[in-house]
């Protein structure tokens, strides 16, 4: 525990070192810092987006927006926190911007509660079908909603850091993420029909 | 309804569902397409915050003599005013009066939302009592202008929310108005600063509740008796309405309606639903919560342009539609959020965003807000908090004005102590913070009573 601690506290001064090199406009700095992140990012952005083009711009953008503005950043302690709140936001502005709207949720009455899904034994075809059909259930949900399941079940990150990233209280951040599968769950009885 | 489906959804199914992996290589593509416009592209530097029509940065108090030449000529001034105006009422045979219940007022008790539960203290944070807890995750209490009633919003079910009435000093027990009505939780739209639920708008006499509630998914106006007994959509049920607020004299709610950046606007109709007609002129993206001025003369309200103009606040005249150049946030170069007139209808209060992103002026983590007052035509703007001196490192989310006009209660995110909503009640003269204690606290309300 003690050397985990220690290699955390070293990595942290590298990045530290790193962000401050970058606010005094050094790229190579910038490069460093981004490069490692870059397909984490990709993949939020084609969670969000639904496409490896539009996420390959927004995070484009995303990342010359975080150069030009890291003189700015206050905290430099809050680099990934930062950079990943402009993906965010630069991956919603993308989807309002497009005149088709291609997300639209589909309102279906609430299942009763306490019923159990039956699980019968399943093959290897079966559960990329199975997979396939949350993925046309995802398609349905709004981009906050996507947004939310991808920080979570994805990047694995607690609803205290979830609710940073997007700008809101910690319970607003929860009561969302059981929102956001709730409507899953009726996405996915859609699909079946 | 019947469970078709034949297999659970489990955590990891879902984690393999929302993978959507980026080809091999794209990342690096990425970076080094990147690479030469980042050395090509100048950095932006933090600079100080200058105002139009004045030299100096605000939050310099002026000097003990300028204040006693500043404070005779304003004694002259309003002496010769008084004069004119008595004069000029006398012949005209009519004053414009603020109606009630709106001006100045005792302050009561303050009400906000701390993680789904509802909670009423003293105006300086003590004696924290919180509302007779039900399953619902309840959020957003608004006081009746009378001070008598607290209302909020329960969310009982997904999308499904219930409008529910307390007695301020009894929070034992309270009562559903409307149940299990069909609405969406409201983010901000573009920029997600706190979860907004639908506007809950009192009628001056504190009567009726106007609300937004879905029908067959398009946004729709109600208004309700606060015993729930007759509820009624006004309004063309053709047309997208959202955020009811009546007019300080109850005969016009204002709203954001419209479907499409073309038709979208701050609009206006009769109580009845009659004579909706669109009050501004200008294109936004998106229009909120339009608040009137307590003489019913002016609306405030915001609008929010993404990426291309960020959030700003807006004034325009009630009768004639014209924009007032109350803010010049283009010179500022920030966003502006939350304005809100005194009870008295002299000053104005909003929050200036620092710009934290080039064409995105919208919170972010780097952000820092101040909190302005100012003359109500936009002069003589004072710094009453700056987001540092709150101890804040992130943002502003909203205001509300002590019903005396003496204080503003400030709802801000503080970062320095584990990320979590703060209020805090600021002295408009600066003397003094209060800070309200707990975490997760949102949704400010200040309770009106007789002075």
């Amino acid at each position: 525990m003690a050397e985990a601690v220690r290699q955390d506290l070293i990595a942290g001064s590298i990045e530290a070192g790193l962000v401050a090199a970058v606010q005094g406009g050094d790229a190579v700095a910038f490069d460093a810092l981004v490069r490692p992140r870059l397909t984490r990012l990709l993949r939020l952005a084609i969670s969000i987006l639904g496409n490896e083009a539009d996420a390959r711009d927004a995070v484009q953008d995303s990342c010359l927006q975080a150069w030009r503005e890291a003189p700015r950043l206050r905290d430099p302690d809050r680099f990934e926190a930062w950079l990943w709140r402009i993906v965010i936001n630069r991956c919603r502005t993308t989807l309002r911007s497009r005149r088709r709207t291609s997300v639209r949720e589909i309102a279906v009455d609430d299942m009763p509660p306490g019923q159990e899904l039956r699980d019968p034994a399943r093959t290897l075809g079966d559960e990329v079908s199975t997979v396939d059909a949350i993925r046309r259930a995802l398609a349905h949900l709004d981009p906050d909603r996507r947004t939310i399941l991808v920080l979570h079940h994805v990047e694995r990150r607690p609803v205290t850091e979830i609710a940073a990233l997007l700008g809101i209280p910690v319970g607003t951040a929860k009561w969302r993420l059981h929102a956001a599968r709730q409507a899953l769950e009726r996405a996915l009885e859609v699909e079946d029909r | 309804m019947t469970d078709r489906r034949s297999f659970v959804l489990t955590d990891e199914r879902l984690r393999l569902a929302l993978l959507g992996e980026p080809p091999v290589g794209l990342a690096d593509a990425v970076a080094d397409a990147l690479e030469p416009v980042v050395v090509a592209t100048p950095q932006r530097r933090r600079g100080p915050l200058a105002w139009p029509w004045s030299p100096a940065l605000p939050g310099l108090a002026p000097s003990t003599t300028e204040q006693r030449l500043r404070s005779v000529a304003l004694i002259v001034a309003l002496a010769l005013l008084v004069s004119f105006g008595i004069g000029i009422a006398a012949l005209a045979g009519a004053f414009h009066r603020l109606p009630p219940p709106y001006g100045i007022a005792r302050p009561g008790l303050i009400a906000f939302d701390s993680d789904g539960t509802i909670v009423v203290a003293a105006a300086d944070g003590s004696g924290q009592r919180r509302v007779a807890a039900d399953p619902g995750f309840d959020v957003d209490p608004t006081f009746s202008p009378n001070g008598a009633r607290l209302a909020y919003w329960s969310n009982t079910a997904v999308d499904r929310l219930s409008l529910m009435l307390v007695d301020p000093n009894d929070l034992l027990n309270p009562t559903t108005v409307l149940a299990d009505i069909p609405t969406e939780i409201r983010t901000s739209d573009l920029a997600t600063v706190a979860a907004r639920w639908p506007a809950i708008g009192w009628s001056p006499d504190s009567s009726r509740i106007a609300y937004t509630a879905l029908v067959d998914g398009q946004h729709q106006i109600f208004v309700a008796d606060v015993d729930g007994s007759t509820t009624t959509q006004i309004g063309d049920p053709g047309f997208v309405g959202q955020d009811p607020a009546w007019s300080p004299d109850g005969r016009t709610i204002a709203f954001a309606g419209g479907r499409t950046v073309d038709d979208r606007g701050i609009y206006l109709m009769a109580a009845d639903g009659s004579d909706a007609h669109r009050l501004t002129t200008s294109y936004h993206v998106f229009f909120h919560r339009p608040v009137w001025s307590p003489d019913g003369r002016w609306i405030a309200f915001e609008t929010d342009d993404g990426a291309s103009g960020g959030r700003n606040g807006h004034f325009v005249d009630a009768t004639s539609g014209e924009e007032l150049p109350v803010f010049d946030d283009a010179a500022l170069g920030a966003g502006i959020s939350s304005p809100t007139f005194s009870p008295d209808g002299s000053r104005i209060a909003y929050v200036v965003h620092h710009e934290g992103s080039s064409g995105d002026p919208t919170p972010n983590l780097s952000d820092r807000a101040t909190v302005i007052a100012a003359a109500a035509n936009g002069t003589d703007p004072t710094v009453v908090a700056r987001g540092d001196e709150l101890g804040v490192n992130e943002f502003v989310n909203g205001l509300a004005w002590s019903p005396d006009g003496d204080h503003l209660l400030v709802e801000f995110r503080d970062a320095s102590r584990g990320i979590t909503d703060r209020m805090m009640i600021v002295a408009l003269d600066r003397s003094a913070g209060q800070p309200i204690v707990g975490d997760s606290i949102d949704g400010a309300a200040w309770q009106r009573l007789a002075p």
